[in-house]
């Protein structure tokens, strides 16, 4: 099983089921430059859940042996794209080259009308000195001085509705494409 | 082995130096190491004594089997050490007054069934020539158009890259990066390098692109995904090409490939014709083919908490198959990987696939 990044709703789960005595190992994969996986890495250490680490390009070594893939959701778009943290897709995307299904665990309140195709037309701009200070060796610590070097740092990312199999939700498990119906009841609901 | 008692003591301590500095890991790039080993080889030619080319490919062979067990991550050696055999080969071959071998086509189907009886001795001696001044001249040929291999992939840059284009390339190449200098000469583009984490030599591409004033971006390995939809072609360098025309490159390059797969976007790898290799992936798991370094790139050893108890590989290289890759630029030309066997056969005599 492998999970990606940080997730509050994503740890519980994961610390639920070994309480349950479910035997699972999970591979944590995080990536720069927030680096947020060391974190749930400890949390699930601490509970006792055998885990390994990775570096997001260490993904396409590791896939072979993982059976399951969770991911977390800051967003559920109208046209079934999951909007995550950046580097979500990728795994998707890889987890779909190698037939591991890729479960995305969302709240419907993060259900949303809005539609994208893209990770540019509306994204965060996360601080591009991120990418220089993480490095243990300093090259680009003058990139302000070079006129044609950008370091751009994007913070979130769309994944496809078909790399991802299913998302599990409150009310129940839809598939991604579902989220509109979602929205109609809920908006029937508060009417 | 009796020819070795005529290798001299400083040629067996250069080589023992060059395996050492193999196994260390010092070389900087897989250029270095193929001429290292065509130099040391081109040596032990010249100075060992031989009568016949069989004597002499059995020197060359042992030579080069001691250097290939000192790493044998780095196919470049093996890869120099068969060139060096196919070339001797040849030159026989010419000596004797025959055909050159690439003219006879050795593995075609008729020649298979027919011609089994006609198996090449290569002992006996050549008396009307210096062979051994024959090997070294085209040893040194062959050296020539290895120190011109990096300017020979960039000349055919101006063909492959137009105005106004985005171009995703990963981690350090210095193929790569001389292939798109020479484009900066004559055309505006941009590029985008993925820094490639743990080892970030995207980042020293980058910062000599921006001094080259070709207008640079750097991203996240998380990124490449969220980037590809703007990317127009992906050009990246690559550590050996196998024998099925697939790619041993930097960590990441498979999720490149199949983000570039899925946007539609050409993946142009760059790779001089002495990274062609005749190795073939053996097993899914990767255990032969990959090589692992340390995990404190990826998490201090200063968190005791966490390494204790917490498996963390951190592979060097990736696995990229044939079908996600549109073109070879090399140093004779471009090609398809489809046709990478053929320029296998061509490179390396198939006696000498196994040494």
């Amino acid at each position: 099983m492998q999970r990606y990044s940080s997730s509050s709703l994503i740890t519980k789960v994961l610390c639920d089921a070994y309480d349950k005595n479910k035997k699972f190992r999970v591979i944590v994969v995080d990536a720069r430059p927030k680096l947020e996986g060391k974190e749930m890495l400890r949390r699930l250490i601490k509970h006792g859940v055998t885990c390994s680490y990775l570096l997001i390009n260490a993904v396409s070594y590791i896939i072979p042996e993982v059976s399951k893939v969770l991911l977390g959701a800051h967003a559920l778009l109208a046209n079934g794209y999951v909007m995550s943290r950046c580097g979500s897709s990728q795994i998707a995307l890889l987890a779909k080259a190698y037939n591991v299904p890729v479960l995305v665990c969302c709240e419907t309140y993060k259900f949303c009308e809005r539609v994208q195709t893209d990770a540019f037309v509306c994204n965060e701009l996360g601080d591009p000195g991120d990418l220089v200070t993480n490095s243990k060796t300093e090259h680009l610590s003058n990139w302000r001085d070079l006129s044609s070097l950008n370091l751009l740092n994007l913070v979130y990312d769309v994944t496809p509705p078909d790399f991802v199999n299913v998302v599990i939700t409150e009310v129940g498990t839809i598939p991604c494409t579902s989220v509109p119906v979602v929205l109609r009841v809920k908006n029937v609901e508060t009417s | 082995m009796p020819a070795t008692d005529f290798l001299n003591q400083d040629l067996i301590e250069q080589r023992d130096k060059f395996c050492m500095k193999l196994k260390k890991g010092d070389f900087n790039s897989t250029y270095d190491i193929a001429s290292t080993t065509l130099h040391l080889l081109r040596r032990t030619i010249a100075s060992s004594r031989w009568s016949s080319a069989r004597e002499l490919m059995e020197i060359v062979t042992a030579e080069g089997k001691k250097m290939m067990a000192a790493q044998p991550s780095e196919t470049a050696v093996g890869n120099m050490v068969r060139r060096v055999l196919k070339l001797i080969r040849e030159e026989y071959a010419r000596c004797k007054g025959q055909p050159e071998e690439g003219e006879v086509q050795t593995e075609s189907l008729h020649k298979l069934f027919f011609d089994k009886a006609q198996a090449e001795d290569y002992s006996t001696p050549i008396v009307n020539v210096d062979f051994k001044a024959v090997v070294i001249e085209a040893l040194n040929e062959f050296l020539v158009e290895l120190e011109n291999s990096a300017d020979n992939i960039a000349t055919q840059a101006l063909e492959h890259i137009h105005s106004n284009e985005v171009i995703l390339t990963a981690g350090r190449s210095r193929t790569v990066e001389k292939f798109l200098k020479q484009a900066a000469r004559k055309r505006k583009f941009e590029v985008i390098v993925v820094e490639c984490a743990p080892f970030y030599h995207g980042h020293v591409l980058a910062k000599s692109l921006a001094e080259a004033n070709v207008g640079t971006t750097v991203i996240t390995d998380s990124a490449v995904f969220a980037i590809m939809s703007r990317v127009n072609k992906v050009i990246i360098g690559t550590h050996t090409v196998m024998a099925n025309g697939g790619l041993k490159a930097i960590n990441g390059s498979h999720t490149i490939a199949l983000a570039a797969k899925h946007h539609s976007v050409p993946l142009i790898v760059c790779a001089s014709m002495f990274k062609l290799s005749t190795e073939y992936l053996r097993s899914n798991d990767q255990a032969a083919f990959n090589k692992f370094v340390s995990p404190h790139f990826v998490q201090d050893f200063s968190d005791g908490q966490v390494v204790d108890k917490v498996h963390i590989p951190c592979p060097v290289f990736d696995y990229v198959p044939p079908d996600l890759v549109t073109l070879f630029i090399s140093n004779i030309g471009g090609n398809a990987p489809s046709y990478v066997y053929r320029l296998l056969s061509e490179l390396y005599h198939p006696d000498d696939r196994d040494l």
